[in-house]
């Protein structure tokens, strides 16, 4: 059975595969959180803490674009 | 090539759901711009690469016992299967269908030396299993994540937010499907010109017309809808919020794209059902509705045996006019008019999809 199944490529598959799903989604939920509190802060008049939250959803909104081109360079290099 | 693009049709319109259904649920695109993007991003997707062709082409019958005649009954198995699970609205894998016709067929001709038996199991079966699971797990954690963020949010922005992303999310999605899906009619196209001598046996190259009819096929199959399948993705198995269709969609793309990666061929459907699974059952268990989850679940073991039993049954058929082309098209006359009786019998009837019964009189 081992022969057959390859037990490595299984895990690279399962950490990848969590890695990138959740790397994903957690990036993407701290890109919306960034940019509503930042606005919500910007509103009470509290500039230093509205670009502590922008910067938040600046640096996540890099994540999830990263990721993005992990994915078209995995598609074209397969 | 008729045969085979036509499954290439049905692949797409049976598959439209894995890359819409989530984003026409929560209302992220309306219906007609998700099939429209998502026939555009297949189409372009399968020009990204060809490594999915030469695995179907290689890796489950051997090469070298495969006939057109083989090759055409493995295409009427899956398209039979396809058509089968798209009218009772369960999402099915094309990909096993596809290959579980080719190897009834292959098994029906040439007996089970022409099986690759280590193939099947490796790159069939256990990513059978994996798939669904890995993907209800990364979703799963994923939503409980993204809740954990955003909970305390106006849920105003935050849908709106994770609505936007969801169009990105398909886009990714519907890009990696046109790259393993429209690829598999490449290769079993590929595989027909090598069993009617066009292209030499052992170098596996794939024509620039093959590559252009079977990424136009799906294309336009996935353009057409398969509704009925959207809507048990999208709102039979639950009721989805933009988080959770997020969370599905991103976990999706991620396993699929992961998969590709370290070189694991995994079905879109298993995916994308197991992440939608995953996304309702981390709010709450009882959130799933798992008499449909189960119905999925039978589907998708009855895949390839039943797709095999259609084309075994359907090489046998063609072999009665023996080995030329007149068996092929025996069958397909009697298909047409099969579906040309079906077709006429649900005229009658009024339509399928809405129920609408023909206008009656009232007082």
């Amino acid at each position: 059975m081992s022969a057959i199944v390859d037990v490595d490529t299984l895990l690279e598959l399962v950490y990848s595969g969590l890695a990138a799903g959740l790397g994903l989604t957690v990036a993407f939920a701290l890109l919306i959180y960034g940019l509503t509190r930042s606005g919500d802060m910007r509103r009470a008049d509290r500039t230093i803490a509205a670009g502590a939250y922008a910067a938040i959803g600046v640096l996540a909104l890099l994540a999830c674009l990263g990721l993005v081109v992990v994915g078209l360079v995995v598609m074209t290099s397969k | 090539m008729a045969t085979a693009l036509a499954f290439d049709f049905t692949n797409g319109f049976h598959d439209t759901a894995n890359v819409v259904a989530t984003s026409i649920s929560t209302r992220a695109m309306p219906p007609r711009v998700a099939v429209l993007m998502a026939a555009v991003l297949n189409f372009a997707g399968a020009f990204l690469s060809l490594e999915v062709a030469a695995t179907v082409g290689k890796d489950f019958v051997d090469e070298g016992a495969i006939t057109t005649t083989i090759v055409f009954a493995g295409l009427i198995g899956a398209i039979a299967w396809n058509l089968a699970t798209w009218y009772f609205g369960l999402p099915s894998s094309s990909s096993h269908a596809l290959i579980g016709g080719v190897v009834g067929a292959a098994f029906a001709a040439k007996g089970a030396e022409a099986i690759q038996g280590g193939g099947l199991l490796e790159k069939l079966m256990i990513p059978a299993v994996v798939a669904p699971l890995l993907a209800f797990t990364v979703s799963a954690l994923a939503i409980l994540l993204a809740y954990r963020i955003v909970g305390r949010l106006r849920p105003g922005p935050v849908n709106r937010g994770f609505r936007m992303g969801q169009v990105a999310s398909g886009g990714l999605l519907a890009l990696s499907h046109g790259t393993n899906d429209a690829q598999k009619t490449m290769g079993i196209i590929t595989l027909a010109l090598v069993a009617h001598g066009n292209i030499p046996a052992g170098e596996f190259a794939v024509p620039t017309w093959v590559i252009v009819s079977a990424a136009s096929a799906i294309a336009v199959g996935t353009y057409a809808g398969g509704w009925r399948i959207i809507r048990t993705l999208g709102s039979r198995i639950i009721k989805m919020d933009p988080a959770q269709g997020f969370a599905a969609q991103g976990a999706g793309a991620a396993v699929i794209l992961a998969a590709s990666h370290v070189g694991y061929p995994l079905s879109t459907t298993h995916t994308i059902s197991g992440g939608i699974m995953g996304a309702g059952a981390a709010r709450r268990l009882s959130a799933v509705r798992w008499g449909v989850a189960g119905n999925i679940v039978l589907a998708w073991i009855f895949t390839l045996p039943a797709a095999a039993g259609i084309g075994a049954a359907v090489y046998g058929v063609t072999r009665v006019f023996g080995t030329g082309a007149l068996g092929p098209m025996v069958v397909c006359v009697a298909i047409l008019v099969l579906t040309a009786g079906a077709l006429g019998r649900r005229v009658r009837r009024g339509s399928a999809l809405t129920g609408e019964q023909p206008a009656t009189d009232t007082a």
